[in-house]
């Protein structure tokens, strides 16, 4: 009983001991370029965690979430240089869009399986980058959006990368709590549910496809957040930073942080974002090292680590630990 | 009182007739067997008896309501569980939670309190983990909650899979061959807990090969063939029964062909 409260407690401490690392942390990067790709971390780390909903929670694998984050971030740019808004107008309005846009396009996709829903999905995202290509009287077409406004507080533009940096982690932190609290409710519940086995998810009474629905367009709101994160911080987009390519890079985050763990998009992102830069040095090479460095760790994943050398060694440090821990329970009773 | 009143319902595919004109009731309180020889369409009772299939005609009345072509996800409101032949848990969840989604239909909070962890949420949640854990220790499976379903003996996992259904609170419990798979322990420990449900308030319709589980539990029992109800009546009626017997090739009677 006591470990168990002592273990609930750690449980409890550890993530706002990890919250507030993480605010203190850009207090102490002082170069810019760190900061930058920090705040990229941040925005993808947005796109891997919802992404990581709807593909990795609930199964449904999608190739087109950098439509969502392309809606986004368009909605945002136009609503800001045609209106003038304030940025969490534009925010909202670019989240609410970006899930109705889900709706829409969730509702037939989802009523396909695997790979259907996937070659829909790439589609999609296709049709996504050729509209924003093409619809140049709105978009202006390969020319990109220029000039869209910083968001601006109390007056204030967010000019510095720090405060970039700032706000780009609250909407991550506000992205993942809620995330985190759907998958701990009964929702989350039956996404994993649906994941396992549809047949008898709908047995139980759980409505399948409107459940998958509302998680993808859950999933594509966030992502057009994200976007309007980007839009904002850019202050310049064009549509090939929304091209299908992307949407794979999201999804191997998923994938590789492991399907249905928010704490594994988070990391996974970082890594995949770090290492592309790490890389900027090797200059032609880079893309192929990559490349590679994704294959190992993609299968380095699959290797049933319990049954290699080390991790025998592992489990039996674990063991022991285990016990000794176990020993000095038993002593305290 | 009748708990369920099946009439004259037909389903067939293409040009396979897999159920004509079948009707039968379970009064309430009491465990009704379907058997029949493979293929007889049982199992395609039970899919249109929740909403699998659509009725081609007929009517399913659930204490007088009207229950034929539903969705699927409406069955468990309306008070009828189930569940499969071929075991249908949630492998990668523990066993709790594979109970818990059994008991979701119950649970009324929506996505505003999920999101913002209302007490409301936590309310529901701490009566759902109740509920659940009390199902679990009366089919002696609370020791495994925290388990994984997949690690788990088929025999504890088909045991889960009726705890799952439970736990809804059906007015009429559709078990499609609980005992396939068992060991004759397994078994007959199954044939008690079955045969306690009525007392506990649960109605049972059963469809099972096994001989001599389905003659020691059923008040009464309905044999199709091709499709049809060939015969029904008490256990001892079903079982001397010649066309009953010749259904199941004749020979020795029923107890023979269920063992080979």
């Amino acid at each position: 009983m006591q470990r168990n409260k002592r273990f609930f407690d750690l449980k409890r401490i550890l993530p706002l001991l990890l919250a507030a690392a993480m605010y203190a942390a850009p207090l102490a990067i002082t170069n810019q370029y760190v900061l930058r790709v920090c705040v990229y971390v941040s925005i993808y780390s947005i796109l891997a965690c919802s992404l990581n909903l709807i593909s990795g929670v609930c199964g449904q694998v999608s190739m087109g979430h950098a439509a969502f984050y392309g809606v986004g971030a368009y909605t945002s740019a136009l609503i800001a240089l045609s209106f003038g808004l304030p940025w969490p107008i534009c925010l909202l309005a670019a989240g609410v869009l970006s899930a109705l846009v889900g709706l829409l396009i969730g509702t037939p996709a989802l009523r396909l399986q695997g790979g259907y829903l996937v070659i829909c999905t790439v589609g999609f995202n296709e049709l996504v980058r050729l509209i924003l290509l093409n619809w140049v009287s709105v978009t202006r077409g390969p020319m990109g959006l220029t000039n869209i406004p910083r968001p601006r507080f109390f007056g204030v533009a967010i000019h510095s990368g720090r405060q970039y940096l700032y706000l780009s982690m609250t909407l991550l932190l506000i992205v993942y709590i809620t995330l985190r609290n759907i998958l701990h409710s009964r929702f989350g519940r039956n996404l994993r549910a649906i994941k396992e086995d549809e047949t008898a998810a709908e047995t139980m009474g759980i409505r399948v496809h409107r459940e998958k629905v509302t998680a993808f367009a859950i999933a594509a709101g966030f992502a057009g957040m994200a976007g309007s994160m980007l839009a904002h911080y850019m202050l310049y987009i064009n549509p090939n930073l929304f091209i299908g390519d992307f949407s794979t890079t999201i999804l191997s985050m998923v994938v590789l942080g492991g399907m249905g763990s928010m704490p594994g998009s988070v990391a996974a992102a970082t890594l995949l974002t770090v290492i592309p830069e790490a890389l900027r040095e090797l200059d032609r090479y880079r893309m192929l090292i990559y490349g590679l460095m994704l294959i190992c760790m993609m299968l380095g994943k699959n290797i049933p680590w319990d049954t290699t050398p080390l991790g025998r060694a592992a489990a039996r440090l674990r063991g022991r630990v285990k016990i000794a821990r176990e020993s000095e329970h038993g002593g305290k009773d | 009182m009748e708990r369920l009143k099946v009439q004259d319902i037909c389903k067939s595919f293409g040009g396979l007739t897999a159920v004509s004109n079948v009707s039968f009731q379970v009064e309430a309180g009491q465990i009704v067997s379907i058997i029949g020889p493979n293929g007889a369409g049982k199992t395609t009772v039970f899919n249109l008896l929740t909403g699998f299939y659509t009725c081609d005609a007929g009517s399913i009345l659930l204490d007088g309501r009207p229950i034929e072509n539903l969705p699927p996800s409406q069955y468990v409101k309306e008070g009828v569980a189930r569940t499969f032949q071929n075991l249908r848990v949630f492998p990668a969840m523990t066993v709790l939670e594979n109970v818990l989604i059994g008991y979701q239909s119950k649970i009324e909070y929506g996505w505003a309190d999920a999101i913002l962890r209302t007490p409301r949420l936590r309310e529901q949640e701490r009566a759902a983990r109740e509920a659940a854990m009390e199902i679990l220790e009366r089919l002696k499976l609370s020791a495994f909650a925290g388990e994984r379903c997949a690690g788990l003996p088929y025999g504890l996992q088909k045991k889960l899979e009726i705890a799952r259904a439970l736990v809804c609170s059906p007015r009429l419990l559709l078990l499609d061959e609980p005992a396939a798979g068992l060991n004759p322990q397994e078994t007959a420990e199954l044939a008690d807990f079955v045969h306690g449900l009525p007392e506990q308030g649960f109605t049972i319709l059963l469809i099972e090969h096994d001989m001599s589980l389905v003659m020691d539990i059923s008040n009464y029992i309905y044999v199709m063939d091709y499709g049809r109800v060939i015969s029904e009546g008490i256990p001892e009626q079903v079982q001397k029964d010649p066309k009953v017997i010749e259904a199941y090739i004749g020979q020795g009677g029923i107890r023979h062909a269920s063992e080979g």
